[in-house]
Formats: structure tokens, sequence, C-alpha cells
């Protein structure tokens, strides 16, 4: 029996106390998880893999809590306080929560590019923002295997989990939630995988290489207006601030880069539509704020600049390519939005600070290399770039079809060829940019829902279609 | 009225007059209609809330505080118990030309087990939208439904002559990709009958 001890031993009292309250967590997270698993129903089974995660993880600890040593027991406490709050990305992922027809098909899509073994929870938030969250297994893993004691081979075994399995939370923004085409945001998010990838790889000898180059630029930069301190302290202020501001400068052109980058992967990926994405999600954002007013990220202009260059080939004058006039309006809506980018008042707050100058120039001096390097960590198949004038025929079929009502799936009846995911948003973001620049009555609340309802169905026919089409014609009657 | 045989069904959806979309199969087309699958989405009634639905009353005037939506993922099960009343949706999203209308009925073979598909089964020419179904189990065991199951057929009619302005778009059910909540109140007959009292 385990009887608390005298209050007059303190350590021992105390102790005792510790040992049964993080006992109790961990059978409540255990529990509270179940309860989420068993009441809710999820778009795909990602979720419920994080939650038996979550079960399989605190049950196991809440086992062996009694007996660890006690200068285990704050890590383990603060292990479970992390990982309590993980439920409410599982939480946050039931169905009625998301666009369930895209999350559907998106995380079958993101799985072709990040391999069949990553796995994608994505869940609204009340904040106005896209992000990427964890990876939570890699997170696990990293903790349990710090304590020797922990059977983390058994916990693989109940949950059924190789090492190389990932999940990933991408969230976006709850009152958007209808919006299939801004989701388009996901094909960034996703972005940050393969962006990390390469930055720890490559970066650090990359920066190496070219650091010395940029701190001397600094300190001549530091040095015609020195800091105001003692002369007998002149020389050590100067280099503690050169020391500084150059590891600023790096964190803002890690930081840049990797925005960058995964503004790359998304166009890569999704063409125009993720162009038009970003504009229509940076609409509301200052285009030159400097990355050190806003947690170091590039000016919008610059990251619409760097996008639109990317789809030059796209954005050209292709009468053959687009020869109907369906695509013409959205093209041109996109060439206006050059316009805006070649205006370089981003620039010129980047080249006004020493740090946002080098950290920039340092980008851009890199910035194919490392684009190439990027997208050869794709599959294969994905190396490719999405280009809207190689699928404009197709494309146009499926836009008619949003003029007439119905779901941009596939484009004729008895086709056999479900529209791919890209297709399906490239059809609703021109038909989108047709009609509200050609009808100055387009553009209310049920015009917007209409047409998002119809992307979304089209998104659930396709994947089902690819899915379920080759079974259910396999079989005989 | 004539009901269009297969050869003619193939017509329509060739020349894309007439959609139903996606065909899974061709087996879904059938000599004289095609068989459509159960979609994903499911209103029930919130019994447990409300004990009568009266659209006259002061309380529960709102289809939607009677009825709550659920959604299920392709292949997964539910259950309909004896008694009950769902209504759910193809999965197929229907586009009527102005020279046809629809009628919905169930299959035999589903209805043998004492699941009735529709009480209001006539769609209107120029109808857009996946369809409504009224779903009950009037058998004595629960029934397990899964999304993608054919679950009914659609008979199509000709009609003559072709309507002029087809299922105009404020029509009450155009364009849905759910099964739609019931908006009775939109009857004028209904609003006729809420404000007036007879003499």
């Amino acid at each position: 029996m385990n009887f608390i001890p005298s209050p007059l031993d303190i350590s021992k009292w105390q102790e005792w106390y510790k040992r049964n309250e993080l006992q109790k967590f961990a059978l409540f997270l255990s529990r509270l998880a179940e309860k989420v698993l068993l009441t809710e129903d999820f778009t795909t089974e990602t979720p419920k893999k994080l939650g038996r995660l979550i079960i399989e993880t605190s049950k196991l600890l809440e086992s062996f809590i009694q007996d660890v040593p006690s200068n285990y027991l704050p890590g383990i406490n603060e292990f479970l306080e992390r990982i309590a709050t993980h439920l409410r990305y599982i939480e946050r992922a039931r169905i009625t929560q998301t666009p369930w027809s895209l999350v559907r098909s998106a995380e079958y899509f993101f799985k072709q590019q990040a391999g069949p073994k990553s796995n994608f929870i994505i869940r609204p938030t009340w904040s106005f923002n896209y992000s990427l969250i964890g990876e939570f297994w890699e997170f696990y893993k990293t903790v349990l295997k710090c304590w020797s004691w922990f059977p983390l081979e058994d916990l693989k075994k109940k949950i059924q989990f190789e090492d190389d399995v990932t999940i990933y939370c991408i969230s976006f923004p709850r009152i958007e939630r209808q919006n299939c085409l801004l989701h388009i945001n996901w094909g960034h998010e996703v972005g940050h995988i393969f962006a990390a990838k390469w930055m720890e790889s490559e970066f650090g000898d990359m920066w190496t290489s070219t650091q010395p180059e940029i701190q001397k630029r600094i300190e001549e930069q530091v040095r015609k207006s020195p800091p105001p301190v003692d002369p007998l302290f002149k020389e050590v202020a100067i280099h503690d601030s050169v020391a500084r501001l150059t590891r600023k400068t790096m964190d803002i052109a890690r930081s840049g880069l990797s925005e960058l980058v995964c503004d790359i992967i998304g166009v890569h990926l999704f063409g125009l539509s993720a162009i038009a994405a970003a504009l229509e999600f940076s609409s509301r954002y200052i285009l030159d704020a400097s990355p050190l007013q806003c947690s170091y990220y590039p000016p919008w202009r610059y990251r619409l600049r760097e996008m639109l260059n990317y789809c030059e080939e796209d954005l050209k004058d292709h009468s053959v390519s687009y020869p109907g006039k369906i695509i013409k309006p959205f093209i041109d809506w996109l060439r206006q939005a050059r316009e805006l980018t070649h205006q370089k008042s981003d620039i010129r707050v980047l080249e006004s600070n020493i740090v946002t100058k080098e950290a920039y120039d340092f980008i851009s001096s890199k910035r194919e290399i490392i684009i190439n390097q990027v997208i050869s960590l794709l599959p294969p198949d994905s190396q490719k770039q999405y280009k809207l004038y190689e699928r404009a025929i197709l494309v146009e079929k499926l836009v008619k079809r949003l003029y007439d009502g119905i779901p941009p799936n596939e484009i004729s009846n008895l086709n056999g060829n479900p529209a791919s995911l890209q297709d399906i948003i490239s059809a609703g973001w021109i038909y989108q940019i047709q009609r509200s620049t050609n009808e100055s009555g387009w553009g209310k609340i049920e015009d917007y829902d209409l047409l998002f309802r119809l992307i979304l169905k089209a998104c659930e026919s396709s994947h089902i279609q690819k899915i379920w089409g080759p079974e259910f014609n396999k079989e005989k009657e | 009225m004539s009901t269009l045989t297969r050869e003619y069904i193939k017509k329509y959806l060739k020349e894309n007059t007439l959609i139903v979309t996606p065909i899974l199969t061709s087996r879904q087309i059938g000599q004289s209609s095609i068989d459509v699958r159960l979609g994903n989405q499911f209103i029930v009634f919130r019994a447990h809330r409300f004990g009568i639905f009266d659209p006259f009353g002061k309380i529960v005037t709102e289809p939607r505080k009677v009825q709550e939506r659920h959604i299920i993922n392709f292949g997964d099960d539910f259950l309909l118990h004896p008694g009950v009343l769902i209504l759910g949706c193809t999965f197929e999203y229907v586009s009527l030309p102005n020279d046809l209308e629809c009628q919905v009925e169930g299959r035999s073979s589903w209805a043998r087990f004492g699941l009735q598909v529709v009480t209001a089964s006539t769609v209107e020419p120029g109808f857009k939208g996946v369809i409504t179904l009224e779903l009950s189990n009037v058998g004595t065991i629960p029934l397990t439904l899964k999304p993608g199951i054919r679950i009914a057929q659609l008979i199509f009619r000709k009609a003559y002559p072709p309507i002029q302005n087809p299922y105009p778009d404020d029509r009450k059910y155009k364009y849905s990709i759910g099964p739609q909540f019931s908006r009775l109140y939109d009857d004028s007959d209904w609003k006729t009958l809420h404000k007036n009292k007879f003499p």
C-alpha cells in the first residue's frame, strides 16, 4: 500500500505528493485522449495516430512514475504538460471543424510530396495565420530516449510507428474555413519540411564561407559610428556590436531564406494559384515592412516578386497556350501584380539597415543554387513545376463547369480521369478573378459561398474517384 | 412522359447536357436508370433535446434547432435504427437539362431489408446539386449504411415542352453539396398561415 508519509518528514511527504500528482496527471491525460478519440469523428486517421501516441506514452509513464529516481520527476512533469497541449491539435481537427473534403485530398497530395510515412493534421486556429507545427514523433522519441528506464520499443510496438513516421500539424485561420482557394497556402507550410532539411544540411557551410566578408562590411559600418562608450572600451564595444549584428544578420538571412524557399515550394506545387493566394493573404498587411519589425519575415513585396519570377514562363504572352478568353483575365491580374513588385520600395527598406542589407544580399546571391537544391529534395515526380500554360486546355474546361454551376472534378461525364487538386484550385482562382474583375455585381458573400462549395465538392469527388474508382471497377457483378 | 432508356441516358451524358458526376463505374448505368451512391453527410434529429417541431409555434421554428449535421468518412459505418428517419444525400452531383426531370427511387435490394429511400422523389428540370435523400428504416433490425454504397436510382423522364426558365438560382435547394435542412418556412403558404388567422 502506498501510504501518505508523515508531514513531519517534509521531503518524503513532498515526493509522495509529486509522484501521486504526476501519476494522476498521466492517467487523466490518457483518459482524456481516449475520450476524444472515442467520441469524435476525424477526416483522416492522422489525429487518431497522434491521439494513440499520447495515450500510450502517458499510460507507460504512469506505470513507471512510482519507481523512477526522483530527479526525473521535474522532467516528466514538463513533458506531460507539453504533450497535454497536443490534445488541442486533435480536438480542433474534428471533421465538422475543417473543410474536410479538401483536407482529405490535401493530405493525400502532401504525402506524395513528403513521403508515404508522413502524416498531416489540418486544423483551424482562431489567429489569422497559417503555420506548420511538429514534427511530433521526433519530439517524443528525443525526450523518451533520454530516460533509460522508459521502454521506447514497447511504445513503438503499441502504436505501430516505425522510426521514420512523421506527424505534422498545419494550422489555418478558422474564419476562412470554407475559403479553399486561400488554403493553397498549405503548400508553403509543407515547404517548411524541405526548407528545414536544407537548412540543417547546407545553410551552416554556406553561411560560414560568406560570414567573414559580411562581418568585415558590418565592422566598417560600425566603425563609422562607433558605440558611445569610454575610449578605453571602444574596441571591445565595437567587437561586441559587430558580433551581435553579424549574429542578427545570420538570423534574418536564415529566417528570410526559409520563408522564401517555402514560397517557392508552394508555387512549384500549385503554380499561379499559390501566388494568387499569397496576394489575397498579404493584401491586409504592409508590403514593405522591414524584417526587423515583423519577426524577421521578408517584406511581402519581396516575397511576391520572388514567386512571380519563379512563374515567369506562365506569365509570358502565351497566345497559343492560352487560346481562349477564360484564363486571360487571371493572367492579366497577375501581370498587374507584377507591376506592384516592380516598385522597389521594399529593397530601399532592406538597404536602409546594414543588417537587413547584408542578409538579403546573401539571400539574393545564393537564391538560384538554393532553390535548385531544395527542389531536388522533392520526390522525382514532383520535381517538375506545375505550369498553368501546360494545363490550359483542361483547366479552361473545368472553369466552364464552374460557370455552369457544376463542380470541376472532371471535364466530362464518364471521363474516368478525375482532375488533379492543382487543376481544380487553378480553375477556382481563374473563375474567381474573371468574375470579380469583369462583373461589378459579382463578389457577394453568396457568390463566394457557391464557388467554395463547388470547389470543395470537386476536391471530394476527384479524390474519391481516384482512390475508390479503380477498386469498384475491379469487382464483377 | 417517357422514361429514358440506357442508350438515351448515355447520349445525354456524352453530350454533357445531363451531368451525374462522378460515375465511379459504368455498371451504375442500368437499362433505364442510373444508380447513385450514398454521400457522407447526414442530418439527424436531436430528439433528446426537442420533443416537437412546430413551424407555427413560438419555441422551435428553425429546423436546424431540431436537427444536426453529421459527417463521416467514405466507407465508414452509419447505423440506421428501426423507426428512425435521417436525411442523407447522393454522392453524385446532378445537373438536369431543361427537358428532363428525374425520379429518385430506392433500390429493391435495400427495400427488402426495410430501407425506404425517398419520400419526396421528383427532381425538377434545371436542378443542380446533390440530391437530399430521406432515409428511414421501416424494418425491425438496424441497418448498416456506408457512404459509397449504391443506395438509390435516378429514372429520367422527358419534360414536354422543355422548361424555359428551369429551376432558377434562388430556388431553395439549388447547388447543394450536402443534405439540406428543411426550408419549410420559405414557402409562401406557410408565411400566410403563420401571419394570419382565418376568419
